[in-house]
């Protein structure tokens, strides 16, 4: 489902200009890393996305649906957001309940709920806590349950903020399998996070937004070797990528087994 | 001297089935900064919390062994006598904002009036509090309309401004961006460097290596390593224990097997030393097996 952002303005009822003229087209299937300082903006253009926001000016269009014409609880067919802090988006007292929630309220029958449920609590590694309160779980169950809700609905795109922060390497490895098997199934990923080494492993392609603009749209290899721009936005680049710029290998490694097959 | 004392410490929360800490034992002398590793559900958020006093007076359930920080005994003092003395800094600032103040300034103002701090000492330690981690000119803005991030910097600085012996902070960088970290990790070098005693529990290994004089790490509520940076962040058993290992520990010991990082040298915890060690390592035949050096 392509995504198509056309122009867009959004400041803030006290006066911050979140978005300055922000143009942006993602063709389906495409895994789509937002980076930037806090208060760039990243967050503010992931929801306009799903309609949390609306432009002011400018126009987004998800498929053939313009978000302003849309409820967003319409949108939620099409694009599927989890938050940073899951505490904001779990209310159900049952792990299954709280992934049920999206498929049951989309119109889905019970038995197709079931089997939406069973898969995304599957692909998180939660089906033995299905029966648990997500409040018993740490953070980064809680965390896992959040992403299951927005998996089990099935939306073409998926939008995750911050989704390795709180997590631990085994868990981080997880999510990148995870990852990996819906861009297999098709699905648009975008993703919104500092972690560098996460994204540089995981995603395709890189924006940058400073200020309320994008400054950079680029594919891994050539968004980190523009050096410059990256750190007057502060960015710091994956160890691994820097590994290779210091080492001046000629392709740019993003993941270790890059480095070491540049190396040899 | 050990500020901080622990010695055979179990916990086990209320109806839990199993101890979340399990017979942990270190010292830590005053001005070190010793930074917590552990996955998730190791231990690390309860090791903060009995090293604030919390467990066992706030949360009961059973403790075992002693926990001394600044020689007072967490079983036999109330929290508020560790108020002032150690510092502890929660994951999620919204847990620890107080709820009862309308600006960042009365926020930072709130510790220091419950410890009695003389009012013409207030201004300049809440303004240097807030300097310090970036907030200062947001005074007069209600700590509800922050990001999660500055919401962070305001809980540190909250705790900054009591001037603790022993700062202890949980995961403090999870909503930063790197600049963020960064400052943070340079606010903690620095207070530790002037003799406060700082333990930190992170997940980001890479200011740890760059930043922390020593690290324990937790598994399944034991520690089952103590030591410096380089030897702790580079053992095998991290990655069993869900840790992992930076990426250049891991280039390292993956160009081990491919011939190209010598089997007898240390592994790399640093940019620096991973840099220095696969410069030197092209210095020598594949498989060559001299002992190297440290690249640092």
């Amino acid at each position: 489902m392509l995504i198509q952002i056309d122009h867009i303005h959004f400041t803030y009822p006290a006066g911050v200009k979140a978005l300055d003229d922000v143009s942006l087209l993602i063709q389906p299937g495409e895994k789509v890393a937002l980076v930037g300082e806090n208060g760039s903006g990243k967050s503010t253009l992931a929801r306009h996305l799903n309609g949390l926001l609306r432009p002011q000016s400018g126009s987004v269009w998800i498929g053939g649906w313009q978000t302003t014409r849309h409820s967003p609880a319409k949108l939620a067919r099409r694009v599927a957001y989890v938050f940073q802090n899951p505490d904001e988006q779990l209310f159900q007292q049952r792990v299954w309940d709280e992934v049920a929630f999206g498929p049951q309220n989309l119109g889905f029958s019970p038995e197709q709920v079931r089997k939406m449920v069973e898969q995304a609590l599957e692909l998180m590694g939660l089906s033995a806590s299905s029966q648990l309160n997500p409040r018993d779980l740490g953070y980064s169950g809680r965390k896992r349950v959040a992403l299951a809700s927005a998996i089990a609905m099935q939306t073409p795109t998926l939008i995750f903020d911050e989704p390795t922060a709180g997590l631990d390497a085994s868990e981080q490895e997880q999510l990148g399998k995870v990852i990996a098997s819906l861009h297999q199934q098709g699905k648009t990923i975008l993703i919104i996070s500092h972690d560098m080494d996460f994204l540089a492993e995981n995603l395709d392609r890189f924006v940058l937004l400073q200020r309320g603009r994008i400054v950079l749209d680029a594919p891994a290899q050539d968004f980190f070797s523009q050096k410059r721009v990256l750190e007057a936005c502060g960015v710091i680049s994956p160890q691994i990528t820097r590994l290779s710029q210091a080492l001046k290998q000629p392709s740019l490694a993003l993941s270790v087994e890059q480095f070491l097959d540049g190396w040899e | 001297m050990a500020v901080v004392e622990v010695q055979g410490l179990s916990y086990t929360y209320p109806g839990a089935d199993s101890p979340a800490l399990k017979d942990i034992s270190f010292q830590v002398e005053a001005g070190q900064l010793l930074a917590v590793i552990g996955a998730n559900g190791a231990g690390k958020s309860s090791l903060c919390l009995a090293l604030a006093g919390l467990i066992p007076t706030l949360f009961h359930g059973q403790m075992q062994g002693a926990v001394t920080v600044c020689g007072l005994d967490t079983r036999q003092h109330h929290p508020g006598q560790f108020a002032g003395r150690v510092g502890l800094v929660l994951q999620n600032p919204a847990n620890q904002l107080s709820g009862m103040r309308y600006t960042v300034y009365e926020e930072v103002a709130f510790g220091l009036e419950n410890l009695g701090t003389p009012r013409q000492e207030m201004p300049a330690r809440i303004e240097n509090a807030l300097q310090q981690v970036g907030l200062a000119g947001l005074g007069e803005r209600s700590p509800y309309t922050l990001s999660g991030g500055q919401q962070q910097r305001l809980a540190l600085a909250s705790i900054l401004a009591m001037q603790p012996n022993v700062l202890v902070l949980d995961e403090p960088t999870a909503m930063l961006d790197p600049q963020g970290s960064q400052a943070l990790f340079t606010i903690i070098y620095k207070l530790a460097r002037a003799g406060t005693t700082v333990i930190i529990a992170e997940h980001h290994l890479e200011w740890i290596a760059s930043f922390a004089d020593r690290v324990i790490a937790l598994a399944e509520g034991s520690l089952f390593l103590d030591g410096a940076p380089g030897e702790v962040l580079s053992s095998p058993r991290l990655l069993q224990a869900g840790i992992g290992w930076l990426r250049y520990t891991r280039a390292a010991h993956l160009g081990q097997d491919r011939g190209v990082w010598p089997v007898n040298r240390a592994l790399p915890v640093t940019l620096n030393q991973a840099v220095k060690g696969f410069q030197t390592a092209q210095l020598y035949l594949p498989g060559q097996e001299q002992d190297h050096a440290d690249p640092d």
